[in-house]
């Protein structure tokens, strides 16, 4: 069965694969569509620290340590990249579990089909002003959901778009309702059932926040 | 925030349905949505089509893929937090036993 998607999901999806298709804060565009990549399973043989990351956040995010990351940046994968990693993996997870639930093939990547990719450097776009306050990356004033990204502008403004997409907007006076609104509805399913799915799946991924 | 918004809405919920598949949670097409979501995050192909199939029935297609999109952010956020090291604070910690699921160890306070 293939499900019509919720108002705004393909236009997200354009978006993203247009964030994969260029520059990061620290990654080249080509580089994020390595780690995309590797965290689908299609570079197994990728051994590099971005590669291991990529795979890890996308399959056993649950399994992850401050040691863990202690040996990939040891291992030459500044804390700045891990972040930038992260955020792609993330959202890339994100759209492709919601492309699986629709019941529709997983789209490939702009690599695949020769997209428009984008040679530029790395913009080097970073927080000055992020800290280690509460988490094992620097974030920019303490650790929570909303700034975990933080300390990469580009890959923050990347999570919300996703976040207001496919959920809620996590501050008031944006595109959909916000998550202060406890009574919010959207597309027919109330507040306590999008908590329920919340709740569900932090548990199926074993993620206890 | 389920606690929340059904405190919010003065509904009466159970929230140990969170942690069993065979408690009733207390919303509308609470198995249904429960049912999705776990067929979806664990992309398990033959559930879901069967899964889809009775939520589109119960609380309709929209919101079915409502609810597809809200499992997918959260695929998104708890990456973000176990990566970034965020978990649990200590007003949070009884949240475990109230959804009948016990923190893990590696979240108890050492000692």
């Amino acid at each position: 069965m293939v499900l019509d998607p919720i108002p705004g999901f393909d236009e997200l999806v354009d978006r993203e694969w247009q964030r994969l298709a260029s520059p990061g804060a620290t990654m080249s565009a080509a580089e994020r569509l390595r780690v995309a990549a590797a965290a689908r399973g299609d570079r197994p043989d990728d051994l590099t620290p971005e590669a291991r990351a990529a795979r890890t956040i996308h399959d056993a995010p649950a399994t992850i340590t401050e040691d863990w990351i202690a040996d990939l940046t040891a291992d030459g994968l500044a804390i700045e990249r891990y972040v930038e990693v992260l955020g792609v993996v993330a959202r890339l997870r994100a759209v492709d579990t919601t492309t699986f639930g629709l019941g529709r093939s997983r789209r490939p990547l702009p690599e695949d089909v020769a997209d428009d990719v984008s040679d530029d450097a790395p913009t080097g776009q970073l927080a000055v002003d992020a800290a280690y306050d509460g988490a094992w990356l620097p974030t920019v004033g303490p650790a929570w959901p909303p700034s975990i990204l933080s300390a990469l502008p580009g890959e923050l403004a990347g999570m919300h778009d996703v976040h207001d997409t496919l959920y809620l907007s996590a501050a008031p006076g944006g595109v959909a309702p916000s998550m202060a609104e406890l009574g919010a509805v959207r597309d027919g399913l109330d507040r306590m059932q999008m908590e329920f799915v919340a709740a569900r799946t932090s548990l199926i991924n074993d993620c206890f926040f | 925030m389920l606690r929340a918004s059904a405190r919010h809405l003065d509904h009466e919920i159970d929230l140990t349905g969170v942690g069993s598949v065979v408690v009733d949670p207390g919303l509308v097409g609470g198995a249904e949505i429960g049912a999705v979501t776990e067929a979806v995050v664990l992309r398990d192909e033959i559930e879901r089509d069967v899964a889809v199939q009775r939520s589109v029935d119960v609380i309709g297609a929209e919101a079915t893929a409502r609810t597809i999109a809200v499992a997918g952010n959260f695929e998104m956020m708890n990456r973000l937090l176990d990566a970034a090291g965020v978990g649990p604070t200590v007003e949070m910690r009884p949240i475990g036993d109230l959804i009948g699921v016990p923190l893990p160890d590696r979240f108890l306070p050492e000692g």
